[in-house]
């Protein structure tokens, strides 16, 4: 009898341990299942991408360019004078 | 009796007026020193109120300059604004006690402290424009480098047709390539500069550094401008080329 008992106790044991690992290794296989979206490109993200690629070489888009680079180094002047204004000592109404 | 009376009190009233002059004189000459004093103090805290304001509203804008800048570390720009805005407080705090100043004596070092101590038209505001021409100097080297790929393709493919346009090509790159070292040294050459506080020695030494850097936006900015020049005969030729194509061959 006492052997029946400590048969059954060691299979309750073990039913109870395989219960417990089963649920843990579901629980993580069900956290690591996330789905993997693949990226979704606009149409106008594409767009602002090729203008400034190789593709887009069109002597329209050159002149764009030159014409972003004018203002861009119109900015630069700007800088510049700012820079000159607040080094130049003949200028008293700034002070120091 | 009425002559005798009216001499007594002519008498009396003559010796009254030039008996109180001088004590009228001795009361008044310090009162007169006093108001002429205070009418000094006010003159100069109203001046010193003007001057400290047009430095806050200075500084206030090179912290919005500061953070339209792009190409710089998050860690530099940080410790810019934060100097800045140190600036500024330093700034309000010497308002606040300019407008409490009772000596006149003190008062007359404070005021001449917003000038002599703290710099700010002498080295905050170049500072930041030169950091803000460096940046901008870089995101037009940026765009730049792209026309350069681009022309690059167009002389390749136009084969004999365009091979004396890379020469002019290789010029805008070296001119751009060089504008980038200028801007890199104007950059690390004022990004570290600190208010002399009345030190001549630091003085100079920040008016030479910054001079320096103000020439190597100059020399930047001119660099690009001849490499934009180049850009430029290069697409003209392009398009040149493309109006009257190399007779093709014939049997």
């Amino acid at each position: 009898m006492s052997g029946l008992i400590k048969v059954l106790l060691i299979a309750l044991i073990i039913a109870v341990i395989g219960a417990v690992g089963y649920s843990v290794y579901n629980k993580n296989l069900s956290n690591s299942q996330t789905v993997q979206y693949a990226p979704v490109y606009s149409p106008s993200a594409m767009t602002q991408t090729s203008t400034n690629s190789l593709t887009n070489n069109s002597d329209a888009q050159l002149d764009q360019d030159m014409k972003s680079i004018d203002t861009k180094l119109n900015g630069v002047d700007q800088e510049q004078t700012q820079v000159n204004d607040g080094l130049n000592q003949a200028t008293p109404s700034l002070g120091q | 009796m009425y002559k005798k009376l009216t001499t007594s009190i002519l008498v009396f009233s003559t010796l009254v007026v030039f008996g109180a002059s001088p004590v009228l004189a001795q009361s008044a000459t310090p009162n007169a020193h006093q108001a002429k004093t205070q009418a000094r103090e006010a003159t100069l805290q109203t001046k010193a109120a003007t001057d400290i304001t047009a430095r806050v509203d200075a500084l206030n804008k090179a912290v919005g300059v500061l953070n339209t800048i792009k190409k710089i570390s998050d860690t530099d720009k940080s410790a810019l604004v934060a100097q800045v805005q140190s600036e500024i407080q330093t700034m309000q705090a010497l308002a606040t006690k300019i407008q409490g100043d009772t000596d006149i004596a003190t008062l007359k070092t404070d005021v001449q402290s917003i000038t002599k101590a703290y710099r700010v038209y002498r080295l905050f505001i170049p500072k930041v424009h030169i950091l803000a021409a460096s940046d901008r100097i870089n995101d037009t080297i940026a765009l730049m480098q792209d026309v350069v790929s681009k022309l690059q393709a167009r002389i390749t493919s136009g084969g004999a047709t365009t091979s004396s346009l890379q020469t002019t090509l290789d010029d805008a790159s070296a001119k751009i390539l060089d504008a980038k070292t200028q801007a890199q040294n104007a950059n690390s050459l004022v990004i570290g500069l600190q208010p002399d506080n009345g030190d001549q020695t630091v003085l100079q030494s920040n008016t030479t550094v910054l001079n320096s850097a103000k020439n190597d936006i100059k020399t930047a900015n001119t660099d690009l401008k001849a490499a934009r020049q180049d850009f430029q005969t290069i697409i003209q030729a392009l398009k040149t080329n493309k109006k009257s194509p190399a007779p093709s061959v014939s049997p």
